[in-house]
């Protein structure tokens, strides 16, 4: 290879194109230039909006500035607290089901057995369709005449008269169990991944030792998947924290606000109640604390490898 | 023979769980074929003669589902091409340079993957309704593009980066110049990046809710939002929602299904390979 400059020169470009291009300003600024535009100009706007009293069900245009009431009205608003905490129950609940769960459906998808190939494959496919569609599958499972309260009565539980979705006591469950079937498999594939990276002979040298396949699991292998896990940990609390689709396809919230989430608590108020103001206030809430759940991640694992960023 | 039994048992477990995973879509499936129910007598039985009339009445005559289907292909599609350029550009970027402020825009990008959607409809939607863009194709695909170029620049880059920039810098001593390189040499060997890239954005556009919910309307709303439609004060006409759930349901699991090899990747937004 020689070094040929002249040629570009006689290509006819000018040297001050061919240096624009050096930098990375021009690689980088469209697509900054289209999210500064889409998401944090129209979030800067929502945090112009939550220090006013803004509700296009009185007006079209914000009223007046009133500070932070918005922001301390949300902590003495029942249905907002009351969210959080129907949220962080489902966040928890879902999250440790799909770690277990998915833990033990990968351990069974490592094993040499017949078919195992083809059941990787199957396996995934809950995770492809649309959140939206899974629960309307699973509501209709729920109804009353479906076939979950079938298969529950077969086993001598007695499904609720109001159905599954429309008994205050179970609806949150019946979302939970659609939300743990649609995502066990994700953390299983990465937990497979994950086994499948574990050397041999470490685990040959454990069974030398004389450790238990148990044993072996619980010294060697977990803690060999601990960025795995966090990864997997932090990513599904984040989106059960984020749910959405799930929830108002199945119940819109109800009965009641039984299943209210954070997600459906704001989209009611700012886009049917119309209450910009207060719901903008309320997606910065939101927004300070999934960005403080990020940095916690970030800083206790993100620097690992196998870690997001 | 304990052996034995406990590789029946195996086996038996890995159907079972099979099963617990693609039975609900199966019998989901099922109910756009099954003939429809007179009163609540809901049928449980696998046998039953296939009717095509739920699919027909969505699809074909009135055919509602049709333009939800043409609506759900140009939002997920156009979002895709107008994200890629995007994507493809700012993926070079963050590979190729070192500059100051790198991994605060990358820690940008993984942040706005991870923030509620909810945060950013509301505030999107007050801008874009004022400018006159809710309500049809345009607003969405504008929406889409919050989640749709992160989501590719994560997925990207850690394709951008397996290639030595060496060939690159070669390339370029023998007078090729960035932009010319970029198109003749890396994007061919980051093929398969373009692809997973492409395919994961266009399945997360397709199977949208939140945003396409307010955004559209009329002609524009897509089969996620269309499904919820036949749940009329008349009642719920199950066979319609099946229908139009089956043929969003299709799309998505086949391209699963064919990149199977990259979900890991894809869905934890590049931070695991699979």
């Amino acid at each position: 290879m020689t070094v040929s400059t002249p040629r570009t020169r006689a290509n006819g470009r000018s040297p001050a194109r061919r240096g624009f291009l050096r930098g990375p300003a021009p690689w980088l600024l469209p697509s900054m230039a289209v999210l500064i535009l889409l998401s944090l100009y129209p979030q800067l706007q929502a945090l112009l909006n939550s220090v006013r009293l803004y509700n296009l069900s009185i007006a079209p245009d914000p009223l007046r500035f009133v500070g932070l009431r918005n922001f301390a009205y949300a902590f003495t608003d029942e249905q907002f607290v009351g969210a959080i905490g129907r949220t962080m129950l489902f966040a928890v609940v879902t999250t440790a089901a799909e770690l277990v769960l998915g833990f033990g459906v990968a351990v069974l998808l490592n094993k040499k057995l017949r078919g195992v190939r083809l059941a990787r494959s199957l396996i995934i496919l809950p995770t492809a369709i649309a959140p939206a569609v899974a629960g309307l599958a699973f509501r209709y499972f729920y109804q009353t005449d479906g076939i979950a309260p079938a298969l529950l009565s077969a086993i001598g539980v007695t499904p609720p008269e109001a159905g599954i979705l429309g008994d205050t006591h179970t609806a949150l469950v019946g979302i939970m169990v659609t939300e743990v079937w649609q995502w066990t498999p994700f953390a299983a594939l990465i937990f497979l991944a994950a086994l499948q990276g574990v050397p041999h002979d470490v685990l040959e040298a454990a069974a030398i030792d004389g450790a238990s396949r148990l044993r072996t699991t619980w010294s060697v292998v977990l803690p060999l998947m601990r960025s795995v896990i966090v990864t997997v940990v932090l990513l599904r609390f984040i989106a059960t924290v984020n749910v959405f689709d799930i929830v108002y396809v199945q119940t819109q919230g109800g009965p009641g606000d039984a299943t209210t989430t954070l997600g459906l608590n704001i989209f009611y108020t700012g886009l049917t109640y119309y209450n910009i103001g207060y719901a903008s206030a309320l997606t910065w809430l939101v927004t300070l604390f999934v960005a403080l759940l990020i940095n916690v991640y970030l800083l206790t694992a993100g620097r690992r490898s196998g870690g997001l960023s | 023979m304990t052996a034995r039994l406990t590789r029946v048992l195996w086996h038996l477990l890995l159907l079972v769980v099979v099963l617990v995973f693609v039975a609900p879509i199966v019998w989901f499936l099922l109910l756009a074929i099954r003939p429809p129910q007179s009163g609540t007598a809901s049928s449980h039985s696998l046998l039953f003669v296939p009717d095509l009339s739920a699919l027909k009445y969505v699809f074909v005559s009135p055919g509602t589902g049709r333009s939800a289907l043409w609506a759900s292909l140009i939002q997920a599609g156009g979002a895709t091409l107008i994200a890629m350029p995007l994507v493809i550009a700012a993926s070079y970027g963050l590979t190729r340079f070192t500059f100051r402020g790198r991994s605060l825009l990358s820690t940008w990008y993984l942040g706005l993957m991870l923030a509620p959607p909810v945060v950013f409809v509301l505030p999107l939607f007050v801008v874009l309704s004022r400018v006159g863009l809710v309500g049809g194709n345009i607003g969405v695909i504008l929406a889409f593009q919050t989640f749709a170029v992160p989501l590719g620049v994560l997925l990207l880059r850690g394709f951008f980066a397996d290639i030595p920039v060496e060939i690159e810098e070669a390339a370029q001593v023998d007078g090729c110049g960035r932009l010319r390189c970029l198109v003749t040499v890396v994007l061919p060997m980051v093929a398969p990046g373009l692809v997973v890239a492409g395919v994961f954005v266009f399945v997360f556009c397709w199977n949208n809710l939140i945003f396409a919910m307010p955004m559209t309307g009329g002609d524009s709303v897509p089969l996620t939002v269309r499904a919820l439609s036949f749940f009329a004060t008349s009642g719920i006409s199950w066979n319609y929602i099946a229908a139009t759930s089956a043929v969003s349901m299709a799309v998505p699991m086949l391209l699963f299904w064919l990149f199977r090899r990259h979900i890991v990747s894809g869905l934890t937004f590049g931070a695991v390979k699979g």
